[in-house]
C-alpha cells in the first residue's frame, strides 16, 4: 500500500478535483430527485400495502419483489433500453434519475409501508370514530405521524440511492464514478482518481448516515 | 317513544370462537346504560360493534330509526353500506377508548378541532372556538397547546372525551375509559362523565367502577362468556342480584 | 417478444449464471471466515480502542463508497502491487472486501443480541470471556446469523453482476454480449432479469423460512419458557 502512497501524483489530484467536486454534485441531484419521485411512488403504494384491499396488497408486494430481486444494473440497463422503446427519449441525467428511481421505489414502499403500520391500530379507530374515511384519516392522522418515523430510513435510502448511482456510468451519465474513469483512462492515473472519487461518496454517505442517526435519536426521543 | 338505539340479535365471531352471542337491547334518548362483566366476556366487542369498528357477524342495530352497516331493501334483503354511508353514519357515534387514542402529532384543541375542520368541513376559527368551549367543559382550558404526550392520562382522557363530543353524536360510546388510569387521575375523568351524564347525553359505558355505574346509569348490564344474562335497573341490579355469578362478580370488585 | 430466441438463448446464459452464483458463494465463504474473525474480535476487544477504530474504519469505507468504485480499486490496484490474478478472483477480492464489511456487523449483531443474562450466567460459572464467547455466546449467535448472511449472499449475486465493468464474463456480462450481437435487447433484458428474479427471490425466501420456522422459537420464547418451567417447579 505505502509505495501507492508515496508516488501519488498530488498536482494531478488539485487539478481534477473540481471537476470530480462537480459531477458529485450531479451525484448528489440525480439521487435527490430520485429519492423525491420515489417517495411518491412509495406514499402511494405503501399506503394501499397498509390498509389498501387484499387485491390490491399482493401486486404491490410483488412488484416490490421484482425490485428488490433485480440488480440495480439490470434495472439501469432495462431504463436504458427500454424508455427509448415506448417513444420516450430523455437526455443521459434524467435517464439516470429514471432509473434510479425504479430502484429507489421498491424500497420506498416498503419504508412508507412499515413507518404505516408501525402507528398504533387506535389512531385509525379514533379517526373513524370522529367520523373520518379511511382516506382522511391516512391524509390527515397516519400519514404525518408516519412522515417523522420515514425521516431516518429515508435519509439512508439516499444514502443506498448515491451509491447505486454510481453504476449510471456504465450508460454514460457524467456522475462522479464515470467522471473518474474518464479521468483514469485519459491520464494512466488511478490511486490519485481512485482516492478522491472514494472520499467523495464517503463524506457524502458519511454526512447523510449521520443525519440519519441524528433524526432517529431526535424523533423518537421526543414522544 | 322510539328508542335511540337497538341492538337486536347481535352476534360477533372471531373465526370459531364467539364474542358476543345475541344481544338485544335498547337504550332511550339521554338514557345511560353500564356493561359491566369479566375481562373476556365480549363487554369491548359489543361496544365495537355498535359502531362497526368491528363488523357484527349477524344481527341489526339502529340508531334513530336508522340501520348501520347497511340496510333492508324493499324485498327484506340485506345491503351493506358503502364506506362512505358507513362513515357518515359513524359521524352520530362518538367512542373514547381505553387507550385514549389521541392523535399524537396534534395539539390538545387540535385534537378536538380536526373532526369538525375536515370532516364537518367547518371553518377554521369557528372549530377552534368549539374545541376551547369543549376544553373548558373538560376543565382542561390551560392545557389547549400541550400535546398528547405531555398531558397526564386523565387529561388525556378528558380531551379525548372532549373530542368524542366535538362532532355532537348522538350517543357516546366509552370503553373502559378509566382503566388505564391509576386511581388518583381516574376521579376528574368521571366526574366530567358524570356532568355529561347530568346533561342527558346518551351513553354506553364499559367499565369496572361499580361506584361510578351506580351514579351514573339508569341501566345495568352483565355480560358473561359474550351472552347478556343479566340487565335491570340500576338499584335493582345492586341490591338485589338475580344470579349466584352476578353476586360474585359484584363481591369480587366491590 | 420472440420466444423461440428465448428458449435458444437459455442455455447459454447457464455458464454464466454459475459464474455468477460461483463468485458469489466463494466471496461469501470467504467473507464469512474474515467476517466472524472481525466481528468477535470486534465484540471481544470492545474496550481496546486502536483495534476498535481500525476495525469500524475498515466497515465505515466499505459500507460508504460503492461496490463499483471498490471493483475499480481492486481492478486496477492489485496489478500496481504486483498481484495478477485472473478476472473471476479480482471479483472474489472486491466482493470478499465488500462482504466482510457487512458479515462483520452480521456477526457483531447476532452476538449482542444474545442477552446478557446468558453471558452473566457463564460468568458466574467461573468461565473466562473467551471460553463464554466461544461456548455460550458462539453456538447461539450463529444460528440468528444464517438468516442474514442467507440476505447477504443475495445482496452479493446482486453486487455481482457489477463485475461486468471489469468484464468479468458472468450473467449480466454475457446478456449484454448476446444483445448487443442479436440486437434483441428487451428479450435478453426479460430473461436476466428472470433469472436474477428467480435466484434472489428463493435465497428470500430461504431467509424468512428460516427466520419464521428453524430459528423462530430459540431466545427469548426459550427464555420465557424456561422461566415458566422455573416457577411451576
Amino acid at each position: 500500500m505505502l509505495p501507492i502512497v508515496v508516488a501519488l501524483d498530488v498536482a494531478f489530484m488539485r487539478e481534477s478535483l473540481p471537476a470530480l467536486g462537480e459531477a458529485a454534485w450531479v451525484t448528489v441531484q440525480m439521487s435527490g430527485l430520485a429519492v423525491g419521485f420515489g417517495l411518491v411512488a412509495g406514499c402511494i403504494l405503501g399506503s394501499l400495502r397498509a390498509i389498501g384491499p387484499v387485491g390490491v396488497q399482493t401486486p404491490i408486494q410483488w412488484f416490490v419483489n421484482v425490485v428488490r430481486g433485480v440488480p440495480p444494473l439490470v434495472h439501469i440497463a432495462i431504463i436504458y433500453f427500454a424508455l427509448p422503446r415506448v417513444g420516450l427519449f430523455l437526455n443521459e441525467f434524467w435517464t439516470g434519475v429514471a432509473a434510479l428511481t425504479a430502484i429507489a421505489a421498491g424500497y420506498e414502499v416498503e419504508i412508507v409501508r412499515s413507518a404505516l403500520q408501525s402507528i398504533d391500530r387506535g389512531q385509525m379507530e379514533a379517526a373513524l370514530s370522529v367520523g373520518m374515511s379511511e382516506g382522511m384519516a391516512l391524509r390527515w392522522i397516519l400519514l404525518p405521524q408516519a412522515i417523522k418515523r420515514m425521516l431516518p430510513p429515508l435519509t439512508n435510502e439516499l444514502a443506498n440511492v448515491i451509491k447505486a448511482s454510481s453504476l449510471l456510468s456504465v450508460i454514460s451519465v457524467n456522475e462522479l464514478t464515470k467522471v473518474g474513469n474518464d479521468l483514469i483512462f485519459e491520464n494512466f492515473v488511478v490511486a490519485e482518481v481512485l482516492i478522491p472519487v472514494a472520499a467523495l461518496y464517503l463524506i457524502i454517505v458519511s454526512v447523510l448516515s449521520l443525519l440519519s442517526r441524528y433524526l432517529e435519536e431526535r424523533v423518537f426521543a421526543v414522544p | 317513544m322510539q328508542p335511540l338505539l337497538k341492538v337486536s340479535n347481535l352476534c360477533k365471531n372471531y373465526g370459531s370462537t364467539t364474542a358476543v352471542e345475541d344481544a338485544n337491547f335498547e337504550l332511550g334518548k339521554g338514557e345511560q346504560l353500564v356493561i359491566l362483566g369479566a375481562s373476556g366476556s365480549g363487554k369491548s366487542s359489543l361496544l365495537r360493534c355498535i359502531n362497526y369498528l368491528e363488523k357484527p357477524s349477524r344481527g341489526t342495530i339502529w340508531l334513530d330509526g336508522q340501520t348501520i352497516g347497511g340496510h333492508h331493501n324493499s324485498e327484506g334483503t340485506w345491503i351493506p353500506d358503502t364506506e362512505a354511508e358507513l362513515v357518515r353514519k359513524r359521524r352520530d357515534i362518538g367512542m373514547v377508548f381505553q387507550n385514549f387514542n389521541l392523535f399524537a402529532h396534534l395539539s390538545a384543541l387540535d385534537n378536538i378541532a380536526i373532526g369538525p375542520r375536515k370532516v364537518l368541513k367547518c371553518p377554521k376559527s369557528e372549530c377552534r372556538s368549539l374545541a376551547r368551549a369543549l376544553l373548558q367543559k373538560v376543565h382542561l382550558d390551560r392545557h389547549a397547546d400541550k400535546y398528547p404526550s405531555q398531558l397526564s392520562g386523565g387529561e388525556q382522557q378528558r380531551v379525548a372525551i372532549a373530542r368524542a363530543l366535538a362532532m355532537n353524536p348522538k350517543l357516546l360510546l366509552c370503553d373502559e375509559p378509566t382503566s388505564a388510569l391509576d386511581p388518583r387521575l381516574t376521579h376528574d375523568v368521571l366526574q366530567v362523565m358524570q356532568e355529561l351524564a347530568a346533561e342527558g347525553i346518551a351513553m354506553i359505558v364499559v367499565t369496572h367502577e361499580i361506584g361510578f355505574a351506580r351514579k351514573i346509569a339508569r341501566t345495568v348490564m352483565y355480560l358473561e362468556k359474550g351472552r347478556i344474562v343479566e340487565t335491570g335497573p340500576v338499584s335493582d341490579f345492586f341490591a338485589r342480584p338475580a344470579r349466584e355469578q352476578t353476586r360474585q362478580f359484584l363481591s369480587y370488585v366491590m | 417478444m420472440d420466444f423461440p430466441f428465448l428458449l435458444r438463448t437459455l442455455p447459454k446464459l447457464w455458464s454464466p449464471l454459475q459464474v455468477t452464483i460461483a463468485v458469489s458463494l466463494v466471496s461469501l465463504g470467504l467473507g464469512f471466515a474474515l467476517g466472524i474473525f472481525l466481528g468477535l474480535l470486534r465484540v471481544a476487544i470492545a474496550d481496546w480502542l486502536p483495534m476498535r477504530l481500525a476495525i469500524d474504519a475498515y466497515v465505515w469505507l466499505v459500507r460508504g463508497t460503492p461496490i463499483i468504485v471498490q471493483i475499480y480499486a481492486a481492478f486496477f490496484l492489485l496489478p500496481r502491487i504486483g498481484i495478477q490474478l485472473p478476472l473471476f478472483w479480482v471479483g472474489v477480492v472486491a466482493l470478499t472486501f465488500n462482504s466482510v464489511g457487512y458479515q462483520i456487523e452480521i456477526v457483531r449483531a447476532a452476538v449482542e443480541s444474545i442477552s446478557i443474562g446468558q453471558r452473566e450466567a457463564a460468568r458466574a460459572m467461573g468461565m473466562s470471556e473467551g471460553m463464554t464467547l466461544r461456548s455460550i455466546l458462539l453456538p447461539q449467535a450463529v444460528q440468528r446469523m444464517i438468516p442474514p448472511l442467507t440476505n447477504e449472499l443475495s445482496n452479493l449475486v446482486k453486487a455481482s453482476s457489477v463485475l461486468s465493468a471489469i468484464a468479468l464474463f458472468e450473467l449480466h456480462k454475457a446478456s449484454n454480449a448476446i444483445a448487443a450481437s442479436t440486437y434483441k435487447y428487451v428479450e435478453v433484458l426479460v430473461l436476466q432479469a428472470l433469472l436474477y428474479f428467480v435466484v434472489i427471490q428463493s435465497l428470500s425466501w430461504v431467509a424468512r423460512y428460516l427466520e419464521t420456522r428453524v430459528f423462530a422459537f430459540d431466545g427469548e420464547l426459550a427464555i420465557e419458557r424456561e422461566q415458566v418451567a422455573m416457577v411451576r417447579a
